[in-house]
Parts: structure tokens; C-alpha cells; sequence
């Protein structure tokens, strides 16, 4: 069984398309992408004793989102512990070891809203899940950029597009599944989220079936390495050990977690922004959130693909710049009355969010090389957790805050404000960032 | 067709069915935004 799993059982067979790569990451992304499409359980999961509506002893919403705050966080957590066992593993072990956690951490969440047990809900869903998140979030990363050496944006821009795509089949699959299991006694979630599991489990065991890697010293057919890189690429490799001390790490810590926050904080309060400030109905709103899903995920494939084009850190000087501007512009939206500019103004700045997430490993690999780049990425990824706990927060509390000293439509003005300054600390972290230092390169050994 | 081209578009359909499944869920959700009766009443 080891043998099936470890790094050299997956080396690529003469004739093996690389295009069959892509797919593979896929197949795991779109499953813990899930993650994304949790609220859906929120409501259900609030009335697991009642049915109907909640009853005293049913957990609150906020008990229940809890879960989803473990899991981001465990996602982080997990993906810098396991990253360098993740590149010595290889792919397809990861794969499964993702796979195991994650749909265990499904099992495990069923049987907490069986049994009604608070505590079982947070170490299936939040912990033993957040390891699969972690684990098979970095498993693809240094594998595609092997694979896909001329344009490494666009290739991670495609599996991490499936990350984004998680929660619009999660979202739905989950509605559909409790709707079909759902009695006068039982609101289905338990039910639902078994077959999620078993669902789950196959694609994701599909992806490590067809994944591998490229054999020692392949590169594309004719493909030469360029004899001048830009500035910012580097041809040699650093070490994970060596990377995470290095100013280069934090800057680009801090560009992924003020661009994450900026972006996290209109995801999560998307639904009763849009009925603020326009007074849509429920079902418009969850239309928006849907819209927005889409989005971020599109944005994930356009904007790393650019990244080829106009190099990481252009890219990410346009992600603060013309972030910052939408997000000074959307206040301007809400006193036009115009619903189709707000959603073209914020769901523009959730395809730089994505766009965000999947850009970064290319930008990591044109700094540190390729060389232990999953690992890298991994200890990068406690920039999302971060930004996970800051942007929910800060608009929870500020929205709460202003609502009661002025209209709900206004109450998100200051926010926007606020996302703004957070953008232009990012742009200056990534206006910082310079090539590593040559001593931090490791030694070419005969 | 040479093999290889039809069990990449294979495994592509494999994942991208799915993908385009949630992505029909998400447009049609997203429908009465863009329709007068998205609104309940102006801001």
C-alpha cells in the first residue's frame, strides 16, 4: 500500500499527457473547497431538535460557525506543520491523507448532529477536516509548477479555480441532499453530509489516481530556460527553513492577508449587506452570494493567468489599486440606487480575491524557486487563517457598531473606508518586495 | 482520435461537469437580482 502511495510510484510514465495533471487538483480542490458553501448547514444545523424552527438546546448559529472558524484556522495551521512532509510524501500520498481527514471530518460531523453533541461537531468539521483542507489545499501546488514551468500562474490559477468552485457545487449539493432526506423529524443534514462524504471520497481519490510527477530533469518538449530572467525570477531554490526568515516571506505574508481580509470581509456579510443597503428579498441576496462564488472563481483562473503576463508583483499592484478604487466607489453605487454597479463594483473585487489566492504560489516559486515551494506556500497559508478571524470580525463589529447610531444602508460606508487602508498596506508590502538575497540560495552541490 | 487526447478530454468532462453544474445553480440563484423583483422596497 505504501509503495502505491509514495513519490516514485507516481513518476510519469513515457507518454503521459501533463494535461491530466490539472484535472487531478481539481478533483481534490472542488471537494474541501466545500468549506466555502458551509453557511448552508448554518440554519439546518440551528434547528437539528426543533425541525421546524429552533427550541431550547438547539445550538445557536454562532455555535455552529464556530466550526467553519476551526477549519480556516486548522486549513493554516496544518499546511505549514505538514508542508515539508507534503514535498518529501509526494502528491498522491497527501492526496489520500487528505481525503481521509476530510471525509472522516464529515463522518464525524454527522454523528455530532445525530448524537447533538456541540463538542463532536467541532473536532470533526473544525479540526480533523481542517487537516484535510490544509494537507489537500498545498498537495497540488509544487507538482503543477513542475509540470507547468512557462506559465506556472495559469496552471495553479486552474486548480485553485476548483477550491473557488467547492462551494458552488457544496452549496447546492447540500441544499438538494437535505431537502431529499429532510423529514418532520429530521432536518437531513446528518444524511447529507454522509453522502457528501462518500461523494467526496471518490473524487477525491480520483485526483490521486491520475496525478504524477514528472520524472527527474523533464521540461516541456523544446522549452529552454530563458538566458535573462526578470528581475524578480530567480533560477535557483531556497529552503523552507531558510525562506520563512527572510523580509521577502513577511511582505508577501502581509500582501496575501490584507488582500484575503479585504475580500473575506464582503463574503461573509454579503447577504444581509446587499439587503441593507438595496432592500432586495432573501432569495436575490442569496442569488448575490451565489454571483459572487462565481466570481471568485472565475477571478482565480483570469487574474493568475495576467499574472504570466504582467509578472506577480504587477498583478498585485493592480489587485490593491483598482481594489482600493471599487471599494471607494461602492458607497457612490448604494446613493445611485444602482444594484447592477454594486454588483459589478464588489463582485469585480472577489475576482482579485481569488485571484489572490492563486497567484501567490507563483509569485513564492519566482522568489524561492521550486525546489520546496509546496512547503513554503504551506507556512504562507496562516495568512489566510489570520485574514479569516480579521475580515468577518472587523465587519461584524463595525456594522453592528454603526447601525446603531445610523441607517442600515449607510452602515457599511466606514467599512469600506476602512478595506481601502487595508488594500494600500498591502500595495506597500508589495511595493517592498525585492529579489532573496543570493546567501539565502542553496548551494549547487556536483 | 489518439487515445491519450480522449482520456484527457475524459478526465477533463469528469471535472468539469460538476464544476459547470454549480456554476448553472449559481447563475440561476443569482437571476431576480437583475429583475425588478429583486427589490422589496428602495433603500
Amino acid at each position: 500500500m505504501g509503495s502505491i502511495l509514495s513519490r516514485e510510484a507516481t513518476v510519469a510514465e513515457p507518454g503521459f499527457s501533463r494535461w491530466l495533471v490539472p484535472p487531478a487538483a481539481i478533483a481534490v480542490h472542488m471537494c474541501i473547497g466545500q468549506v466555502y458553501g458551509f453557511s448552508v448547514f448554518k440554519k439546518p444545523l440551528a434547528k437539528v431538535l426543533g425541525v421546524t424552527g429552533p427550541v431550547a438546546g438547539d445550538w445557536s448559529e454562532a455555535d455552529v460557525g464556530v466550526a467553519y472558524s476551526i477549519a480556516l484556522a486548522l486549513l493554516g495551521l496544518s499546511a505549514a506543520v505538514f508542508g515539508k512532509w507534503v514535498e518529501r510524501s509526494g502528491p498522491r500520498k497527501t492526496m489520500v491523507a487528505s481525503m481521509l481527514c476530510f471525509c472522516s471530518g464529515l463522518v464525524l460531523t454527522a454523528l455530532a448532529v445525530k448524537w447533538h453533541q456541540l463538542w463532536l461537531l467541532y473536532a470533526g468539521y473544525g479540526l480533523v477536516g481542517g487537516v484535510g483542507l490544509g494537507l489537500g489545499y498545498i498537495a497540488p501546488v509544487s507538482t503543477l509548477m513542475r509540470w507547468f514551468r512557462v506559465r506556472p500562474g495559469r496552471a495553479r490559477g486552474m486548480a485553485i479555480m476548483g477550491f473557488g468552485g467547492g462551494a458552488l457545487i457544496g452549496g447546492p449539493l447540500a441544499e438538494e441532499l437535505m431537502k431529499f432526506f429532510g423529514s418532520e423529524t429530521s432536518v437531513g443534514a446528518s444524511e447529507a453530509l454522509l453522502v457528501m462524504a462518500g461523494l467526496y471520497a471518490v473524487s477525491m481519490l480520483f485526483g490521486a489516481v491520475i496525478v504524477r510527477v514528472p520524472p527527474e530533469g523533464w521540461k516541456p518538449e523544446g522549452w529552454e530556460p530563458k538566458a535573462t530572467q526578470a528581475k524578480l525570477v530567480t533560477t535557483a531554490s531556497v529552503s523552507v527553513d531558510v525562506a520563512w526568515k527572510t523580509p521577502q516571506f513577511w511582505l508577501l505574508w502581509v500582501v496575501l492577508c490584507m488582500n484575503v481580509s479585504a475580500g473575506i470581509g464582503i463574503l461573509g456579510q454579503a447577504s444581509p449587506m446587499i439587503q441593507d443597503m438595496f432592500k432586495v428579498t432573501p432569495a436575490a441576496a442569496a442569488g448575490y452570494v451565489g454571483l459572487l462564488s462565481l466570481c471568485n472563481l472565475g477571478g482565480r483562473f483570469f487574474w493568475s493567468s495576467m499574472s504570466d503576463l504582467t509578472g506577480r508583483k504587477g498583478i498585485y499592484c493592480i489587485y490593491f489599486i483598482l481594489g482600493a478604487a471599487l471599494y471607494a466607489s461602492v458607497p457612490w453605487t448604494q446613493g445611485q440606487g444602482s444594484v447592477t454597479l454594486f454588483v459589478v463594483a464588489t463582485g469585480l473585487i472577489l475576482t482579485m480575491y481569488g485571484g489572490g489566492f492563486a497567484t501567490i504560489p507563483a509569485y513564492l516559486r519566482d522568489l524561492f524557486g521550486s525546489y520546496q515551494v509546496g512547503a513554503i506556500h504551506g507556512r504562507l497559508i496562516t495568512a489566510w487563517s489570520m485574514a479569516a478571524v480579521i475580515g468577518p470580525q472587523l465587519m461584524d463589529r463595525l456594522s453592528v457598531a454603526n447601525k446603531k447610531s445610523m441607517p442600515p444602508e449607510q452602515a457599511y460606508n466606514s467599512i469600506f473606508h476602512l478595506m481601502v487602508g487595508l488594500l494600500m498596506v498591502g500595495l506597500v508590502a508589495n511595493l517592498l518586495v525585492r529579489p532573496v538575497a543570493e546567501k539565502h540560495h542553496v548551494k549547487k552541490t556536483s | 482520435m489518439n487515445p491519450t487526447k480522449m482520456k484527457v478530454i475524459l478526465i477533463w468532462l469528469m471535472v468539469v461537469v460538476p464544476l459547470g453544474w454549480g456554476v448553472m445553480q449559481s447563475v440561476k440563484k443569482a437571476m431576480p437580482l437583475f429583475q425588478g423583483s429583486a427589490a422589496a422596497g428602495k433603500p
